[in-house]
């Protein structure tokens, strides 16, 4: 669906990407971290068309995002981090923008629009900053469009709205759709995506399903010095040593997407050998 | 589906635009409307006599055209400086072409009807206002014994021909009009060339535009000629002491060569701008 080949890109002082690869598929929420500045939103930017590759090609269902052809546009939504709405009644800027959305769903949209408890009387204007992503988030889901690009969708939104947003969205992805969510935040994706990947300076540092994840790692606390010497990455808690170790005994835990993130930006060749073993 | 044009997405982005920025219009509207109010006032005030001639009310359409439809087209693209505004305004799906068609039909077909039908609602009540003023004070005014007060009419500023004698030959408003829509296409394109400050900065490249043509004129055309001046354009050069337009002149370039410049400004310049916009829009990275 996704199809990113040798992507080259830079700003004028500096490289962004360098021979950079990625494939997605449809039917699965990716969750695309890393650090400030390291490219997530950058590499969104690209596959939505609204920055083009220096060199190397972007293929999003046969379409090249850069010529921004309205048959691409209509395949593809954005929820920017910094964004842009009207200041029109919520209903205006649904007729207005809507019809440019074949498969754009009002019974959809108005499900959402109740789950994040938006008042649907308001203008835009005098809604809140998270009030007006909660809107354009549910705008896009409505959309239902292949691809749907998310850049720190829950920055701005509180705990109570984050976790209506981890709702809405586990409910709204289905086999024919490619969800890219961009985060820092990586707690905030925790039980939503299924496929992780992690960039930093313009290269892919890791790049597994959840499943994958969950079959050869293990995550959980231990006081066993012995255990914390052996394990692939620990830190020290509260609540004693949080461990991730090789998944021996084919039991599953639940992956600490903070602990794993971290096991890979300071040092991943462990975390990998244990992918390849 | 057609990539490039649709008119059903069309008529969707044509509605979508005046949904989004209905209340600014209505605004901007109310606005000129206000100004034109105030001048024509302003001048009532200070000199009811000669306020409202047919000259003063051209002056004012054009002067007022200008200005405000330049200023207009310094926004279309401003958008485009705002990273969330842009993404926004890129990310529609509608072909690059039809959103270029839907800023010049509200830049330049819209802009321009509103603005008239403005000035003509606000022209035709101050004619009115001032011929009511001046005839209650006719009596005392200074006039002739035998003068009849002679009411002001509203001006046709679309026409204006300069006679000869043998009838209107040459009509200066057509000139101004047609160059009205060439400046408002240059600052159309400077909205895109330059993100912030637009219209300072695409005024500063007009002006050095027109000085540009003024060196080449003192600088490159006057050396290499006798001295003499220019009549009638730059088609023609008149030596000193030759007055005479039906004497022999020394430089004349063909007549066609004038009616290609001024073919120029009139049919090529404002599409010309129109066309660099539609690719600059298409380059267009945020």
């Amino acid at each position: 669906m996704v199809n990113i080949q040798q992507l080259h890109f830079g700003y004028r002082k500096k490289k962004v990407f360098t021979g950079l690869s990625l494939q997605l598929q449809p039917g699965h929420i990716y969750g695309l971290l890393g650090k400030n500045g390291t490219g997530k939103s950058t590499l969104l930017r690209n596959i939505a068309g609204l920055l083009f590759p220096d060199q190397g090609s972007i293929d999003v269902m046969g379409f090249t995002p850069g010529k921004r052809q309205p048959a691409f546009l209509q395949e593809v939504f954005m929820v920017p981090e910094e964004f842009y709405l009207p200041n029109i009644p919520l209903q205006a800027m649904v007729s207005n923008l809507s019809p440019f959305y074949p498969r754009f769903n009002q019974q959809q949209f108005d499900t959402y629009i109740r789950e994040f408890e938006i008042p649907v009387e308001n203008k835009l204007e005098s809604m809140s900053y998270g009030q007006k992503k909660k809107v354009l988030i549910s705008f896009g889901l409505a959309c239902n469009t292949s691809v749907l690009l998310m850049d720190e969708p829950t920055n701005g939104l509180d705990i109570m709205s984050k976790s209506q947003f981890r709702k809405v969205m586990a409910g709204a992805i289905d086999e024919n759709k490619c969800v890219i969510i961009s985060t820092h935040q990586v707690k905030d994706l925790e039980n939503l995506i299924d496929r992780i990947t992690i960039i930093d300076e313009g290269d892919i540092l890791f790049d597994q399903t959840i499943d994958a994840i969950s079959r050869k790692l293990s995550f959980r606390i231990s006081f066993d010095q012995e255990e914390v010497k052996r394990a692939l990455y620990s830190e020290s808690s509260l609540r004693g040593n949080a461990i991730i170790t090789s998944n021996t005994d084919g039991e599953e835990s639940k992956i600490d997407l903070e602990l794993l993130y971290k096991a890979i930006v300071t040092n991943r060749q462990p975390i990998h050998s244990a992918f390849n073993s | 589906m057609n990539q490039v044009f649709d008119t059903s997405r069309f008529g969707l982005l044509v509605r979508k635009h005046w949904g989004d920025n209905r209340g600014k219009y209505l605004l901007s509207l109310g606005a000129i409307a206000s100004l034109l109010l105030l001048w024509y006032g302003f001048l009532n005030i200070i000199e009811t006599r000669s306020a409202m001639q047919e000259d003063g009310q051209i002056v004012t359409y054009y002067v007022g055209l200008f200005i405000t439809g330049s200023l207009y087209a310094s926004l279309l693209f401003s958008d485009l400086a705002n990273k969330p505004k842009a993404i926004n305004f890129l990310a529609v799906p509608a072909a690059q072409l039809e959103k270029v068609l839907v800023m010049i039909l509200y830049s330049v077909f819209i802009f321009f009807v509103c603005y008239t039908v403005i000035f003509y609602l606000v022209d035709f009540l101050m004619v009115k206002l001032n011929n009511a003023i001046r005839l209650a004070s006719w009596e005392d005014q200074f006039h002739e014994a035998q003068e009849v007060f002679t009411p002001r009419e509203v001006a046709n500023v679309f026409y204006r021909g300069v006679s000869d004698g043998t009838g209107p030959h040459f009509d200066p408003l057509a000139m101004a009009f047609t160059l009205f829509f060439g400046v408002q296409g240059a600052y159309a394109l400077g909205s895109i060339y330059f993100p912030a400050y637009s219209f300072i900065k695409t005024t500063i490249a007009l002006l050095l535009l027109a000085l540009l043509y003024v060196l080449v004129i003192a600088k490159v055309l006057y050396p290499i000629l006798p001295q003499g001046y220019f009549d009638d354009g730059l088609t023609s050069f008149y030596p000193y002491g030759i007055n005479d337009p039906n004497s022999e002149k020394l430089v004349e370039v063909p007549g066609w060569v004038g009616q290609v410049v001024f073919g120029f400004f009139r049919y090529v310049l404002a599409p010309a701008f129109w066309v660099i916009t539609y690719f600059r829009l298409k380059e267009k990275e945020v």
